[in-house]
């Protein structure tokens, strides 16, 4: 249900949260508790702060000179403040309006201290020790507390429930007193020599005084000088003491300190069974693989094996055979065929059809070997008659025949006078017979 | 008889030693290069492991002992499981 926000002006919500305030009446009348400071005067009033953890109340106290003397109170004081709260309307603010303040000077001496101890175990570098880690899976767990505990109870639940695989040993302190303190550091000490992982320092929460002993010097130099990794869970979350800067990890509970020393078993437990599957799983693929690789190898070795080589043959042979009984197939048929249609021819042959034309194909071939035979022989003849002709033209003895003569000088024809020298026996010859004659004159020329 | 010794050395570790070597076979057997019986090596042995771990997670039960400072020497606190918790003993 939406209510319509309500229009005002800001006198109006003043006046509302004045009435507000009012209502509760525990705030106009109350001591509060909180640490001092800025405290100042401004004529006869006082003008300071109280805070406590991260809250802050702002005071004012009218003629404080008076109420306190001219006294005026330190930073850091705890005091106890009584008066009322009310609205201080011009600057929109609330504050205490104190009628009385009481110190609690003992904390601001203990608080003066700390400061001053926790300066100087800086400045000595204590809690700038490097941080051990703290084990996976502890063995044994040390708990250094009181044995009637609620703290160690918290810490005994909480390994039970996360993981009780580990032993959990106790060095029993007593958490209270100056006593407590040499208690402890012995505590710490033997946890230390002990054959524990890991060691916590816890203890329940408490007001100041009850956890000021994790603020003691001796047990953060203990805790300093420890070997094995250290986990304090000291008070509630808000509640810091010096231990807790030496520690190796700091909780903000003993429960918390418990849940940072151990794995959750839950957990753990998932990841082994996680783990286990990988593994069959692993092992399966593995085997899976091997196998395939094997079945590979074993066809690479079928198709060498000599059975296969024989088939492959016996194939070809068997291709070989049916392709001649194909061929054998396709030439019978078509002989049936052509026998086939032969008979079919001679069903519609005359018998007496070719010899009615025989003897005429036979004269006509007569008639034409005769006349090719005949024409070669008149082409040869008068060949013959020509060569002869020929022959005749150039018979030696024809110009003779006219009454020309031939000169030789031994068995050669004198053809020119070249030829001839004086003396040379020459032989001329006639048409009817020969004379032999010696050259008495050679002549060049026709005269 | 080599399996029974690698059985019974496994049965003596601890959660931890368990734990963790398990882990370093998942680790060696997920490396592709190696031989089959030598994997097979590792499975037979991963089991173990396996079995080592689940049998330590489902016995697992807190043993709680008080060491007494100056007597270094322990002794065995009554665990009533079911008591613990509700303040009775501690």
């Amino acid at each position: 249900m939406l209510v319509e926000p309500k229009e005002m002006g800001v006198a109006e919500i003043t006046a509302r949260i004045v009435e507000a305030l009012k209502r509760d009446t525990s705030l106009s009348n109350v001591i509060v508790r909180g640490e001092l400071s800025n405290f100042k005067y401004s004529g006869p009033h006082a003008y300071f702060s109280i805070s406590e953890k991260n809250c802050l109340l702002n005071c004012v106290m009218f003629n404080a000179l008076y109420k306190l003397g001219h006294r005026k109170i330190e930073d850091g004081t705890l005091i106890k403040v009584y008066g009322s709260i009310r609205v201080y309307t011009k600057r929109g603010t609330y504050q205490l309006y104190a009628e009385s303040i009481k110190e609690g000077t003992d904390y601001g001496v203990l608080y003066r201290k700390l400061e001053e101890l926790k300066r100087k175990l800086r400045a000595e570098g204590i809690f700038n020790k490097p941080k051990k880690p703290i084990p996976q899976f502890p063995k044994r767990i040390a708990v250094v507390s009181s044995r009637t505990s609620a703290a160690f109870r918290d810490v005994i639940n909480t390994v039970k429930k996360r993981y009780p695989l580990a032993e959990i040993l106790l060095f029993h302190t007593g958490v209270q007193g100056k006593e407590a303190v040499r208690e402890t550091v012995q505590a710490l000490e033997c946890a230390d020599s002990s054959n524990a992982d890991v060691v916590l320092l816890v203890r329940g929460g408490g007001s100041v005084e009850d956890l000021w002993n994790f603020n003691e010097e001796q047990i953060v130099r203990k805790l300093y000088e420890m070997k094995k990794p250290v986990i304090t869970g000291v008070g509630h979350e808000t509640d810091t003491t010096l231990v807790d800067y030496v520690a190796d990890l700091r909780a903000p509970t003993p429960t918390g300190a418990a849940e940072m020393a151990t794995p959750e078993l839950l957990e753990i437990s998932g990841i082994v069974q996680k783990n286990f599957k990988r593994l069959l799983s692993e092992i399966g693929t593995l085997i899976s693989d091997s196998n395939e690789r094997v079945s590979t190898l074993h066809a690479k070795l079928g198709s060498f094996s000599p059975k296969r080589l024989l088939a492959l043959k016996m194939q070809k042979v068997q291709t070989a055979l049916n392709d001649i009984y194909r061929f054998m197939a396709t030439k019978i048929e078509r002989s049936v065929h052509n026998v086939r249609r032969a008979s079919d021819a001679l069903k519609y042959a005359k018998p007496v059809r070719t010899t009615e034309v025989f003897p005429d194909k036979v004269e006509s071939l007569w008639k034409m070997t005769k006349h090719l035979f005949l024409t070669k022989m008149d082409k040869r003849a008068s060949e013959v008659m020509r060569i002869k002709g020929e022959l005749k033209l150039h018979d030696p003895n024809e110009p003779l025949k006219r009454g020309y003569s031939m000169v030789f000088k031994g068995n050669s024809v004198v053809r020119t006078v070249t030829q001839v020298k004086m003396n040379d026996l020459l032989r001329v010859i006639f048409k009817d017979g020969n004379v032999s004659s010696r050259v008495e004159e050679v002549k060049s020329g026709r005269e | 008889m080599e399996e029974n010794k690698e059985e019974n050395k496994i049965d003596t570790l601890s959660f931890e030693e368990a734990y963790k070597a398990l882990e370093e076979i998942l680790t060696a057997m997920e490396k592709e290069d190696l031989p089959l019986d030598e994997s097979l090596k590792l499975f037979k042995r991963g089991v173990l492991l396996y079995r080592r771990c689940k049998k330590l997670i489902d016995s697992a039960s807190l043993t709680v002992k008080e060491v007494l400072g100056d007597l270094e020497k322990e002794m065995e606190i009554d665990e009533n499981s079911s008591n613990m918790g509700h303040g009775t003993t501690f």
